[in-house]
């Protein structure tokens, strides 16, 4: 299982968890709240995330503020929470 | 003449206390009943406290037929029920069914059977069709909470308005509010009315933890629940039932009953904001109190005392602050506010209710529940939430606000009458 | 005070709006189908009354969608019609209008998934909206939400009579300072074979597999009702205050009346419904030869139709003309009581009586409405309702010519 996530994917899991369709472009540019993910679509976002990835990507991984800085926080080393998966 | 409704009587089944004396002392002595949960076993879930209520249906009156038949939460309310009407003896006899009516709260209903039998139908979630004829007879009920205040009106001889209010976490409060109106718009004369939640469950908790709103504090249990504490993490979920007999006030005093206070004001607000999420400045719920307050024709500074909604989690307990403070002013300074949250965790929709029998209770002793395990006041939530210990303070206006998903507010006010 | 209806919306087996309902209803039209999504063997019921081909994207935000159940979908689609119609402006105050959407078996078939995932996967397969979708009150928030609407909000759960009893409450709302209310009943029992089984345990549904024949209430074949979905909105005002606006008034509500039967059957004896009834009646200040026409529960079960039938008959024994269009779709739950208030309301602005389907005979002594659709001068619309859990309620709806 890869160790990480694309924008590409990100983009597709705003879609199917939040409801809300972009595309790459704008997605990078732009914050959660810009885009129309509420707090709630960002933790399913997470969610769907953490179990693909098999591992938690900590407690502040829900109030990451944009698409660009999720993919970096799962991508660049997030700490590896020692929590139950 | 306008109408009025006025409470008569109250039954209480709580975390750690089944029945209103047992319910008072526990909430006057600080005591917290929130512990580790042992309904069902948690171990993989985020959240694993709760305030349980310790309950043997059959202790409690209730046949091996009724205890089949009715989900954990009309037990609790039928029990509940049995002790409000022994205190209220309302003029069952002299007032006909067609004026007798019922109006209970409840915000997820039978989802502790739904999901019980769930899983013996489905090989525990693996089968999409599942086999019907593992359901239990009784399936049909959990699938409706028409059934919760159904039960109750057959408990009480009921024939008049019956119905069940669910709007999530505010349930408990709108019920009564509604169950008011009724007596006031002359729909009934005596209304059975309250609220009943069993959801410590997993698919519950399991809701709840998806989106962190409960407290993780697996380690400490009894301190887990802390509204207004800087260390809050979010509620502890709880269980249990309050009912309150209303009565048409001319009808209670010709027969000489103990008028325990009046419902004199209700009212309840959508946010129109989100599901789950609340704005800070707490607009809509401070609107909910104000008109409440001029239902009950009072001023902000008439009230004595405000039962908080105090869920534990950081957005609301802010949220509230505000809102108290938009709402009654300078007031809300001087104002006794507290959270019984703290002790007997956060049943959802039953807590409304739970709460007003507090108010009840306070009104009666002259006495204010604290808000237990509140060392270190979070600096946004300043007002005065009665840290820890009780404390002798007379009530004559009781306000009891909630708020809930769905963006639901409403405000309850109680008193003496004019 | 008088409340009248200013909106109408609805989701129906006909298809998403009110003209096709009514096309479908006034036609006598049947819209009963096998139960498309899963093999119902085990269940005891082969029919239904669905929706088709409804795909929420066409209606409503994606964001809405993914956070919300089939039985909100539909509130949401009949709210936005409802709101359309009466041409009310919501923005100006948002406290001006407030919501009251009755369900009575909520988000059943999200919460089947996600129980699902729950048991085969853990905690940590439960997505977040299963917080906010499953439980009763999902559609009033979600309607409160999407069109800024901070009014009372509120929800019943008086299974099929829930329209019935929002329009009664929406009058005091309307009386204690609330301008219009957005009431309705919405249900979508149908997608979730665990609903089904939890439906099935009532012993009601009919189990018959010929769409023709398989819910005929009041005749001596009646077995049982086909399950239906769908949703019916309203906007309820004040009549003086939609006159000052230039609101279309489509018909006002003129009693309703709420009453207790017992859990667990439709008002053995009907005593119950019949003292509703009389209740509507007597707040809308009007006589049994004032109704010109009844819409029954019709439960489509033999004991709960003979009931039904002989309250009718001491109620009216000069008789009256009774019909129930839900025989061509089936009971569609807090839905059903929405419907029946939508086709009473459309039913006396055409002057049309719409008939039972189905039913080719009118048993029982009761002058039902069969085969076509009768024309009369219609004035008053009697609507009759019961559920499992005990409720009967009675509303009495008048043409706005002649209240």
């Amino acid at each position: 299982m890869s160790n990480h996530i694309t924008i590409e994917e990100l983009v597709e899991l705003m879609s199917t968890c939040a409801g809300v369709r972009t595309d790459v472009g704008t997605a990078v540019t732009s914050t959660f709240e810009d885009l129309g993910v509420d707090s709630l679509g960002v933790l399913g976002v997470v969610s769907v995330i953490e179990r693909r990835l098999g591992r938690k990507l900590g407690a502040d991984a829900e109030a990451v503020p944009s698409p660009a800085a999720l993919v970096a926080l799962v991508n660049d080393g997030a700490p590896v929470s020692t929590e139950r998966v | 003449m306008k109408r009025e409704a006025v409470v008569t009587g109250i039954g209480v089944v709580a975390p750690g206390a089944i029945g209103a004396t047992a319910f008072w002392d526990l909430l006057t002595a600080g005591r917290t009943a929130t512990r580790h949960v042992t309904l069902f076993d948690a171990t993989t879930f985020r959240s694993r406290i709760a305030a349980e209520v310790d309950f043997d249906p059959a202790e409690h009156g209730l046949d091996e037929e009724q205890a089949a038949r009715m989900d954990r939460y009309v037990q609790f309310a039928a029990v509940a029920a049995a002790e409000a009407l022994a205190d209220s003896a309302p003029p069952l006899a002299e007032v006909p069914p067609w004026r007798v009516g019922v109006s209970m709260g409840t915000a997820v209903g039978g989802t502790t059977r739904l999901e019980r039998d769930y899983v013996e139908m489905s090989q525990e979630g693996a089968d999409w069709v599942v086999d019907r004829s593992a359901a239990s007879p009784h399936l049909y009920r959990a699938l409706t909470p028409s059934v919760l205040s159904g039960e109750i009106a057959e408990l009480v001889g009921a024939r008049g308005p019956v119905r069940t209010v669910s709007t999530g976490c505010t349930s408990g409060l709108d019920a009564v509010g509604y169950a008011a109106q009724a007596i006031e718009d002359d729909l009934a004369d005596v209304v059975v009315t309250g609220a009943a939640e069993s959801p410590i469950s997993p698919i519950a908790m399991a809701c709840f933890d998806a989106i962190k709103a409960t407290s993780d504090s697996n380690d400490d249990p009894a301190r887990a629940s802390r509204p207004f504490d800087r260390d809050r993490n979010g509620f502890v979920m709880g269980e249990g039932a309050a009912v309150l007999v209303l009565e048409e006030a001319s009808i209670a005093r010709r027969r000489g009953a103990r008028i325990r206070c009046r419902v004199a004001g209700f009212a309840n607000h959508g946010n129109a904001f989100h599901m789950t999420g609340l704005r800070r400045e707490g607009e809509e719920m401070a609107r909910a109190v104000t008109t409440a307050l001029d239902r009950a024709r009072r001023s902000a500074t008439d009230v004595d005392y405000v039962n908080a909604h105090g869920s534990g989690t950081v957005q609301n307990d802010r949220h509230e602050t505000d809102a108290v403070k938009r709402s009654l002013g300078e007031h809300a300074r001087r104002v006794p506010v507290s959270s019984i949250k703290s002790m007997v965790g956060h049943s959802l929709g039953a807590i409304g209710s739970i709460e007003l029998a507090a108010c009840v209770l306070a009104m009666d002793t002259g006495v204010v529940p604290p808000t237990a395990n509140l060392s270190a006041p979070d600096p946004e939530c300043d007002l005065d939430y009665v840290p820890v210990t009780a404390r002798e303070h007379r009530t004559d206006v009781a306000l009891s606000v909630g708020s809930g998903f769905g963006g639901f507010q409403s405000a309850v006010v109680l008193d003496r009458g004019e | 005070m008088t409340v009248v209806i200013t909106g109408l919306g609805t989701v129906s087996p006909a298809g998403v709006g009110t003209d096709g309902y009514w096309d479908a209803v006034s036609e006598g039209r049947s819209l009963i189908a096998p139960i498309p999504d899963f093999d119902t063997d085990g269940f005891h019921v082969r029919l239904c009354g669905k929706v088709p081909g409804f795909d929420p994207h066409q209606h409503i935000e994606g964001r809405y969608v993914v956070q919300t159940d089939a039985f909100s979908w539909f509130a949401m689609v009949a709210a936005d019609e409802a709101l359309r119609d009466s041409g009310l402006d919501t923005g100006t105050d948002p406290y001006a209008t407030g919501v009251l959407i009755c369900s009575c078996a909520g988000g059943v078939e999200f919460g089947q998934h996600e129980i699902a995932a729950l048991w085969s996967g853990g905690p940590d397969h439960v997505g977040p909206y299963q917080s906010i979708a499953w439980f009763y009150a999902a559609s009033t928030g979600q309607i409160s939400i999407r069109n800024g609407l901070k009014g009372m909000c509120g929800v019943l759960v008086t299974d099929e009579p829930g329209m019935l009893d929002a329009l009664g409450q929406s009058e005091g709302a309307l009386r204690r300072g609330t301008s219009a209310m957005l009431v309705g009943g919405s249900e979508a029992p149908l997608g979730s074979p665990f609903s089904l089984a939890c439906q099935a345990g009532a012993d009601v549904l009919s189990a018959g597999d010929d769409p023709s024949s398989a819910y005929l209430p009041f005749t001596e074949r009646a077995s049982g009702y086909v399950p239906a979905e769908g949703a019916a909105v309203a906007v309820a005002e004040d009549a003086a205050t939609a006159r000052a606006r230039g609101a279309r008034i489509r018909a006002v509500v003129a009693g309703h009346a709420s009453t207790f039967g017992g859990v667990g059957a439709f008002d053995p004896g009907g005593a119950g419904l019949l003292h509703a009834a009389r209740g509507a009646m007597d707040r809308a200040g009007i006589g049994p030869d004032d109704v010109d026409v009844v819409f029954a529960d019709a439960v489509g079960t033999p004991k709960a139709d003979a009931d039904e039938a002989a309250m009718l008959r001491e109620l009216f024994p000069g008789g009256v003309p009774v019909t129930a269009p839900k025989a061509g779709f089936g009971r569609a739950y807090a839905g059903a009581g929405a419907l029946d208030v939508a086709a009473a309301v459309l039913s006396l602005e055409h002057q049309v009586i719409p008939p039972t389907p189905q039913v080719s005979d009118a048993p029982c002594g009761l002058d039902l409405v069969v085969r076509v659709p009768r024309v009369a001068p219609l004035r008053t619309a009697l609507v009759l309702s019961r559920g499992l859990g005990g409720g009967n309620s009675a509303v009495v709806l008048r043409h706005p010519d002649h209240a």
